[in-house]
């Protein structure tokens, strides 16, 4: 009974997460147009100024990054950037049970508030984890990006990223009972840290203030798969994901608790 | 032998007393209603009877079992159904009730089954497919409905289940509520439609600011009251001094102005209704109703709390 109750919450979260296709399709489709336009003006700018080229674009774009083809290391940015976004979308749907009171009818049920947490965990990443799936399919298959030659690692950096994504909206859906609130909160977060973990801008201006944002240390473990370095290489970026995902989850428990609940 | 017994029930927010030291029993296949105005601490006892809120103090017995210590087992027996609505609009009909009822750990085929009684006993198994954004507001309350008595439950707890609806939809559920009580369930139903807790509940509990001030059947209320018909005068606007005076008549066990209605008590009526007239004449009070009303609910409600809950 008791898994029983986390596989249907499980389930329903990955039916209301797929039921707007159009949106979701939207979402990954606009990630890609940005990898291909960054392709493009890579391309025109290796045309343009071939003779200096590599100076100008290690400084510009990617500040001395010389082991990873510019491409891949954008691929990554915006496959971090879609697992957070997809992230404001699970924080928008807890916010919608707690709107449309469907949180409260799961909490009259013989429902444990621990079920109803981990059911919205394994929905989540299960669903984030297919859309970036999709992500990294296409643009090997397309654009030809280079994912490192560890599947596993790959997979494992993925899962790791998409749980400390879902953590984070959590915990911060706890928050707010408001949809829209809560959504308009997680992307500005996203956006500051975006700005801030030097994945699209020059890490010297931030190298400091990048390790206090989360996606530094997602595209990070990222690049470093792609530079088919050891699992163990990422092993600070890996500990910090999970142990910020370990307490992002502690943290939206107890404020789920305080709602003085019953729970026995 | 109570099938709900709760004792010195008593639940706090900061300085408000929402519940104060409530008392009842409810007995096996009642309807019981709970009739107070908005804000009186209906929501908040059915929250504390659902295992939503904690109670500061008292006890609450669920078929022999505290809810303090049994609040698990308790939701396997008790359905819920909540004064706004909980559905999601996303899915289909049969897709809500269904994942509700696996939270009860309803599966295979005894959950079609039971999705498909609950459909047809509200009425919406031609609709079952469709999405509950298409509704309307009273299809969408027979669908909340639907969601929490899938499981079958020994006691059903109904907060406000008809606010907010058309007439037609408002007597369906009322209808459903009666064929409930007919299969032997409880009920616990909160209402501030006074011609509702007359017609459906066995027994009325009156609360106001989180007491009950009174507690027994539509007959044992209006006993709580002399008069067995009362003067309803709807006036534009009235002076104290009219109301002092007509307190001064013989015969008037009552007088309460709330909300431009001057509702009297009489044990004589006919004689008092001329006099009333005439000091209502003669202080220029506007008037632009008079009725007469047998002793009701309604009236035992007023008499209760002073405050007319129709306006």
């Amino acid at each position: 009974m008791y898994f029983y109750q986390i596989f249907v919450l499980s389930k329903k979260i990955i039916n209301l997460f797929f039921s707007n296709i159009l949106l979701l399709f939207g979402i990954v489709v606009l990630h890609f147009v940005q990898l291909i336009n960054f392709r493009n003006v890579y391309n025109n700018f290796v045309g343009e100024y071939s003779g200096v080229l590599t100076g100008l674009c290690q400084t510009i774009i990617l500040d001395g990054q010389d082991k990873v083809d510019p491409l891949n290391f954008y691929s990554s940015t915006i496959l971090v950037q879609l697992i957070f976004i997809c992230g404001i979308i699970a924080a928008s749907f807890v916010c919608y049970d707690k709107e449309k009171n469907t949180l409260t009818r799961m909490l009259v049920a013989p429902v444990r508030k621990a079920q109803i947490l981990i059911g919205y965990l394994l929905g989540f990443v299960f669903s984030i984890m297919i859309i970036s799936g999709i992500y990294i399919i296409i643009s090997t298959v397309v654009l030809g990006v280079y994912w490192g030659n560890s599947l596993y690692n790959l997979i494992l950096i993925n899962i790791i990223c998409t749980v400390l994504s879902v953590s984070l909206s959590l915990l911060l859906s706890t928050f707010f009972n408001n949809t829209k609130l809560a959504a308009g909160v997680m992307s500005i977060l996203l956006i500051i840290m975006s700005f801030l973990s030097g994945s699209v801008t020059a890490t010297v201006q931030y190298s400091k203030t990048s390790n206090f944002t989360l996606l530094k240390w997602a595209f990070e473990a990222y690049v470093n798969n792609m530079e088919d370095r050891l699992l163990s290489e990422s092993f600070i970026n890996i500990t910090i994901m999970c142990s910020l995902s370990i307490v992002f989850l502690i943290l939206s428990s107890l404020f789920f608790w305080r709602r003085s609940i019953y729970d026995n | 032998m109570s099938i709900i017994s709760i004792s010195g029930l008593v639940k706090r927010f900061g300085n408000v007393i929402a519940v104060d030291n409530l008392n009842l029993n409810i007995a096996k296949n009642e309807l019981f209603g709970l009739l107070g105005a908005n804000g009186a601490g209906k929501s908040t006892t059915i929250k504390i009877l659902s295992g939503l809120l904690k109670p500061n103090s008292g006890s609450v017995h669920i078929a022999g079992m505290n809810i303090s210590t049994n609040a698990f087992d308790i939701k396997k027996i008790i359905g819920v159904i909540p004064q706004d609505l909980a559905i999601y609009e996303n899915i289909s009909a049969r897709e809500n009730i269904e994942f509700f009822a696996r939270l009860y750990g309803v599966r295979g085929k005894t959950l079609n089954t039971m999705v498909n009684n609950a459909l047809e006993f509200v009425g919406l198994f031609d609709n079952q497919n469709e999405k509950p954004k298409s509704f309307s507001g009273g299809m969408k309350r027979k669908l909340n409905m639907a969601c929490s008595i899938v499981h079958n439950p020994e006691i059903i707890i109904m907060d406000e289940p008809t606010v907010g609806i058309d007439t037609h939809s408002r007597n369906q559920i009322l209808e459903s509520v009666k064929k409930l009580k007919n299969q032997g369930t409880t009920i616990i139903y909160t209402t501030h439609y006074i011609d509702e807790a007359e017609d459906l509940c066995d027994r009325v509990g009156i609360i106001d600011k989180g007491k009950l001030i009174a507690c027994g059947s539509k007959e044992e209320l209006k006993n709580l009251i002399k008069s067995k018909e009362s003067i309803i005068i709807d006036t534009l606007h009235i002076e104290q001094q009219s109301i002092e005076e007509i307190k001064k008549l013989q015969g008037v066990l009552s007088i309460i102005y709330d909300n431009n209605y001057l509702n009297i008590d009489s044990d004589n009526l006919q004689s008092n209704l001329q006099d009333i007239l005439f000091i209502l004449f003669k202080n220029n009070v506007d008037i632009k109703n008079i009725s007469i009303k047998k002793a009701s609910l309604e009236s035992v409600y007023l008499k209760l709390t002073g405050k007319n809950m129709r306006y």
